[in-house]
């Protein structure tokens, strides 16, 4: 099979409105993975109706308390709800996920396109510090990253957290990036293109980056869950969220830690709420990727 | 071959050298002082007199370049310095713990082969049947579940079912394995099945893959049977990027074993790397990254030059 | 409807079976895909009598293929399934057996051999493994039993040092040999049967002879029935004793080999003999093409399927005629099959095709040279000393096998590789030499249509912003009014031959020939004066092809353009070429006026190519051909003195040392030999 014929052709064909429809009904899997990610969308948007309890409050009567009518999810050892930290956790979890994802991966699909266009000394450069980059398991140059830049609060949220996983999911991005740039450099109607004496600007911008939006959109949503992993790995060893917010890495540490063995509730619905999100992520990731490769189309 | 490894081994030289320039520059952007951190930890009242000295003692208070000199001097001597926090050479606080961690890093590659290949297989023979779906469903899930989370419900399991936890002392496989299997398993199960997923959802794709090729139909039309046909033809092909992954993931097994480690309270690198990282301990952490960087390194090595051996169209001379 | 279509009785699957050593009847296969069932194969029978060369023939899509893997039942498991029919072999149905009763026969009894050699081999295993493997699949043999009957294969299929072969892998091997490797496969259990699917499409035409004139010698010696699927009616003439026309899913014709050429019954038959150019006949006006599309299998059809494509297409046509018996085992689906529809030779004869000396050179390429340094010591020598001009509003056809350096030139003339050496000269204008920059106006007078239909147009560009976009981005036009451009846009369609709809259609959306078309009106888009046509029709079908080639005649007539003509097929260019240039190996063989080159060539490889060709005429078959030998060498390490002395059966010692120079042999007739 032809290079082209790995980039999706068939979505390129259709009106806007058609795309969604046509997913859903190719990927009735990913489908499944789409609504999770509603659901968890419309919690974090709607946290304070659906919570039952405010996430801060501290109930000394009821630390610790199993899952009841009450509180059906047990309280931790400050006696705060679970299920409603969990609830608001949504929040952190989704905006680190997206917005991490969003700038490494974009960060790695325009160093990828250029690198891979302009080639000779650019690209070698490049690509060494990629390697050199890679030679680092992603979460240790999360943690050196997180460490070097220290904390940068906005509300929840860490915004030298979110920064400290782009760059770390950046180098990944930018090899595979660069290796579908490279491909269709080569192609016949980019080769066109530099016959029409088109400007190098119009040719990556026209007909080259249009063209690897596949493997970046694949990595994007794949990455979201990977990024709120990270997330979650960060704050466990104590260089993510902290206390008091709601969040599902922070309710798995700390106290956590300590008081898991006696009340087993306190790690188990934060654990699945974050395998349930990246679960329905990386279900979201497997079916674009199908989608969007012709080689699963018929 | 030798001659290839050789190069290979050479080639590594400015690998490390630029993660060594890579680490030291981001290190010394680190807000934060060790010396603060160390003497004023619990708050003490301490002349900023006091603090000016240890800095001195540390050779904090050099320029950069000074300080980038001796650190480059000492790794070409191998020595990678002294910790900042409890002085003793790094080479020592390393030394002992990545004995424990790269037991664990191995037993974890093991048991994660060991479910990954007949697993990933056994998908990609009966392609979209009910298997299929719960073999794919379970190994997305391996790639959703955070390690040291999967660390805790299995301390929990434990508890639970055998009321009863290891006794977190380090034995060399050599020595006692039972003992050191007994308490290095339960981690290694943590961390080993988030990289038996990625594996054998890669084995499953490829091996999917492969089987459309058009040799395969070739293989048929000989009249071979199915099952070799699977063995003889489609595994090898199989294998390569299986092979590949396998040498990627190994990064992840690492990462996974630095958060899990906390968890069992093994006194591993991960531990190390952590207290490194809160008490700004950089000289530790510097000599941990080159540490880590060298091992990946020559992972990747072994990973290509199995792959060379697995791959007749790539023979190094 | 088109399932419950008549049997027909007058077949000769009525015939005694016993006769038949294959004899497939009524068979029917089906595909599940995303647009719902296709029925790829619809009710066909055919049958192969032991010792016979059966072809079928079709284009892409016609259930060919389709019909062979089911009878292998080699289908794709979760996508095709036969619905209907018996396949008897030797008096068992192989649809009825036991998957252990099918896998002795397949490779034990009948033997496959496909296309894409390097594809068909695993890429992992050595080639003794995966010859010895049918003798351990099959037969009782020890490991040294199976390696001496490898040997003795190897030998067989004209591979010398098998033993060395043996334990070399595919890679290693160029196509030829992978090929032979395969048929040395099949071979291995002395099969009844060797079905051979597009065996030669993706060989150079000097190695395609080879292989097919071993794949007959071979049969006919061992007493092998062969089935060879193809799209090529020189293959079938030269080599079958039966063919079966294929069009949409259905047989529609069938007869032997000679009947059909003589007197082909089936308007399409007709349509595809008469739609490529013949390298025997004289060199005709213009094509007699087939116009459109074939049917898309997904939808229900009603009536005979080549109808809408049909110039003798009467009322009758609106139901599907059966396959009629016109005797002498002479089938044809046709309602005018007994009618007489005129001679096929009808077409004008061409006017002489010679480069005329009063026009000016619009291009020309002086002592042109490209190396490609891959290493130390490893230089690719792709283009060396070649010197030609293109004469203004003509056309030169530059021919050669795979490695022969035409394509690298084309890219030099597009500015997208530069030369090591020598000069390209537009108009008496350097645009490309070692030390000059690029031009960056060439596209005012340089386009391009590339072969691969496929890559060649942007998939996120409609149509229409594929042709407006030059126009747009250069200003070609003085008003750039999205009017006038949409007004450009449509009238470059309407001469490509596009519907005016089709500018909103995206890429994939579009046929092989249509993307072609929209190829073609991009680079006249640029209003270009010189057109580089990079083997513009090879990808494409029979049918389709003559369509592109007319367009490209009539386009060159129209607008005066001039053409680089970039090709392997000897016989389309001759079609449209006025002078062509036989290269080899980097260098130029002969070049000379198309007339003179094709009536008389001199150089012993462009007699070599010649004679290679299959031509779709039963009367070649009679032609004794002069298969040259060997392989074409490697451009890293080309043979010293002459490249081509290594193969030439003309070769002297001399031919070792002496770097034959181009030289004038006949008036206007130039050669690079030291024999002529």
């Amino acid at each position: 099979m032809s290079t082209a014929e790995s980039f999706p052709s068939r979505i390129a064909g259709n009106r806007a409105f058609e795309l969604p429809a046509d997913f859903l009904r190719r990927q009735p899997v990913a489908a499944g993975g789409l609504i999770v990610i509603l659901l968890l969308i419309f919690a974090a948007i709607f946290a304070e109706q659906l919570a039952p309890y405010d996430p801060f409050e501290n109930d000394y009567g009821a630390m610790l308390a199993a899952p009841s009518a009450e509180h059906w999810l047990g309280t931790d050892s400050y006696g705060r709800d679970i299920l409603s930290r969990l609830i608001y956790g949504t929040r952190p979890a989704l905006v680190i996920g997206f917005a991490s994802s969003f700038i490494g991966c974009s960060l790695g699909a325009v160093i990828g396109t250029v690198s891979a266009y302009f080639g000779g000394k650019t690209d070698l450069i490049i690509m060494r510090f990629v390697d050199i980059m890679l030679t680092m398991p992603v979460i240790v140059t999360a943690i050196v990253t997180a460490a070097v830049l220290g904390r940068n609060r906005i509300g929840a949220i860490d915004l030298n957290l979110v920064a400290a996983i782009a760059i770390a999911v950046v180098p990944t991005v930018t090899r595979v990036v660069r290796s579908a740039a490279l491909a269709i450099r080569d192609l016949p109607y980019v080769d066109a293109a530099r016959v029409s004496g088109f400007s190098n600007t119009r040719i990556v911008l026209r007909h080259m980056l249009p063209n690897v939006a596949a493997p970046y959109l694949i990595m994007l949503t794949g990455f979201i869950g990977q990024a709120i992993l990270l997330g979650a790995a960060l704050t466990y060893v104590g260089l993510g969220v902290s206390e008091p917010q709601p969040d599902w890495g922070l309710m798995l540490s700390g106290e956590a830690a300590n008081f898991y063995r006696e009340a087993p509730w306190m790690i188990l619905f934060p654990g699945l709420a974050v395998t349930l999100a990246v679960f329905a992520f990386n279900l979201m990731g497997d079916g674009l990727r199908d989608w969007l490769d012709p080689k699963f189309a018929d | 071959m030798v001659a290839y490894v050789l190069k290979r081994l050479a080639l590594m030289i400015p690998t490390l050298l630029g993660a060594a320039v890579l680490i030291f520059l981001a290190l010394r952007v680190i807000p934060g002082d060790i010396v603060e951190v160390k003497l004023r930890g619990d708050g003490a009242a301490i002349s900023e007199e006091v603090l000016q000295k240890e800095r001195q003692r540390l050779g904090l208070d050099r320029p950069l370049i000074e300080q980038f000199g001796e650190w480059m001097g000492g790794l070409l001597r191998l020595d990678l310095g002294k910790s900042m926090w409890t002085e003793r050479p790094v080479s020592e606080e390393i030394g002992s713990r990545l004995n424990l961690s790269l037991h664990v890093a191995v037993l974890a590659m093991i048991v994660g082969l060991v479910i990954a290949i007949p697993v990933g297989s056994l998908a990609a023979l009966y392609p979209n049947s009910g298997l299929d779906y719960a073999i794919r469903i379970g190994t997305m899930s391996g790639l959703a579940i955070p390690s040291f989370w999967m660390g805790m419900l299995i301390i929990l399991a434990l508890l639970h079912w055998a009321n009863w936890l290891p006794t977190p002392t380090f034995v060399p496989i050599w020595q006692d394995p039972v003992a050191c299997l007994t308490l290095l398993i339960w981690p290694a199960l943590a961390v080993g099945f988030r990289f038996s997923a990625v594996v054998a959802r890669m084995l499953r794709s490829t091996m999917v893959e492969v089987l459309r090729e058009d040799y395969i139909r070739t293989a048929r039309a000989k009249g071979t049977t199915e099952r070799r046909v699977v063995t003889r033809h489609a595994m090898p092909n199989a294998m390569l990027p299986t092979v590949t992954v396998v040498g990627i993931e190994f990064a992840f097994l690492i990462g996974g074993l630095i958060i899990t480690e906390q968890v069992f309270n093994l006194n591993g690198l991960g531990k190390l790397f952590i207290e490194a990282t809160s008490h700004n301990d950089f000289v530790l952490l510097q000599g941990m990254v080159m540490v880590i960087a060298t091992v990946m390194v020559l992972t990747n090595l072994v990973v290509d030059l199995l792959y060379s051996v697995l791959n007749p169209r790539i023979r190094y001379s | 409807m088109t399932a419950m279509a008549p049997i027909d009785l007058a077949h000769p699957a009525a015939a005694p079976a016993a006769r038949q050593l294959l004899s497939v009847q009524n068979l029917t296969v089906e595909f599940r895909s995303s647009r719902g069932h296709v029925r790829a194969v619809d009710d066909v029978s055919w049958d192969v009598a032991p010792g016979e060369i059966v072809a079928l023939v079709g284009e892409s899509g016609c259930g060919k293929s389709a019909t062979a893997m089911a009878v292998m039942r080699l289908l794709p498991q979760a996508t095709g399934k036969v619905t209907n029919g018996k396949v008897m072999f030797d008096g068992r149905d192989l649809l009825k057996l036991s998957p252990e009763e099918m896998r002795q026969v397949r490779g034990g009894e009948i033997g496959l051999v496909f296309q894409e050699p390097m594809a068909s081999l695993n890429p992992v295993r050595s080639i003794g493994d995966q010859i010895m493997e049918p003798l351990f699949n099959h037969r009782d043999v020890s490991a040294a039993q199976a390696r001496e009957r490898a040997l003795e294969l190897l030998a067989l299929v004209g591979i010398s040092d098998g033993a060395r072969r043996m334990a070399q892998y595919p890679h290693h091997l160029s196509g030829g040999m992978r090929q032979r490797v395969l048929i040395a496969m099949a071979l291995a259990c002395d099969p009844k049967l060797i079905i051979a699917d597009e065996p030669t499409t993706a060989l150079d035409v000097t190695i395609q002879a080879q292989i097919l004139e071993l794949m007959r010698d071979l049969v006919r010696r061992l007493g092998i029935s062969l089935v060879v699927i193809t799209h090529n009616l020189g293959i079938v003439a030269r080599y079958a004793d039966r063919m079966h026309v294929m069009y949409a899913g259905r047989i529609v014709e069938s007869g032997t080999v000679q009947e059909i050429f003589s007197a082909p019954r089936h308007p399409y038959t007709r349509g595809l003999i008469t739609s490529v150019p013949n390298l025997r006949n004289p060199r005709i006006e213009r094509l007699h093409t087939i116009e459109g599309l074939p049917p898309d299998l997904s939808r229900p059809i009603s009536g005979c399927r080549f109808a809408p494509r049909c110039e003798y297409k009467v009322e009758a046509c609106a139901i599907e005629p059966p396959l009629d018996d016109l005797g002498h085992a002479h089938l044809s689906r046709c309602w005018r099959a007994r009618e007489d529809l005129g001679s096929l030779n009808a077409a004008a004869i061409g006017q002489p095709r010679r480069a005329d000396g009063a026009r000016p050179e619009a291009l020309g390429a002086r002592q042109l040279q490209k190396h490609f340094v891959l290493g130390r010591d490893q230089t690719v020598r792709a283009v060396e000393d070649v010197s030609f001009g293109v004469p203004a509003g003509q056309t030169l056809g530059l021919v050669g096998e795979s490695g022969c350096g035409k394509t690298t030139i084309g890219r030099m003339v597009l500015q997208l590789a530069a030369p090591t050496g020598g000069r390209i000269e537009l108009e008496g204008r350097t645009i490309a030499a070692p030390d000059t920059k690029p031009d960056r106006t060439l596209w005012k007078h340089v386009q391009v249509v590339f072969q691969d239909v496929y890559s060649s147009l942007n998939p996120r560009m409609s149509v229409r912003q594929i042709i407006a976009e030059p126009i747009k981005v250069h200003r070609v036009m003085k008003d750039t009014s999205s009017t006038a451009v949409e007004a450009r846009v449509q009238e470059l369609l309407a001469l490509t031959g596009l519907l005016p709809q089709m500018a909103d259609r995206f890429p994939h959306q579009l046929s092989g020939g249509q993307r072609q078309r929209v190829g073609i009106a991009r680079a006249l888009a640029h209003e270009p004066e010189f057109i580089v046509l990079d083997e513009p029709v090879s990808a494409l079908d029979v049918s389709i092809q003559g369509q592109i080639i007319n367009l490209l005649d009539d386009l060159q007539q129209k607008l005066g353009l001039s053409y680089l003509f970039i090709a392997h097929d000897l016989a389309v260019v001759r079609h449209l070429s006025h002078r062509v240039a036989v290269m080899y190996l980097g260098r130029v063989m002969e070049m000379a006026d198309c007339d003179a080159l094709f009536a008389d060539p001199l150089h012993p490889y462009t007699r070599a190519l010649l004679d290679a060709v299959p031509v779709p005429d039963f009367a070649d078959r009679e032609r004794a051909t002069q298969v040259i030998k060997g392989e074409i060498p490697s451009p890293l390490s080309p043979p010293s003195g002459c490249v081509f002395r290594t193969r030439c059966p003309m070769a002297v010692s001399e031919c070792a040392t002496i770097v034959p120079q181009l030289e004038q042999k006949k008036t206007g007739q130039f050669a690079a030999c030291i024999r002529i």
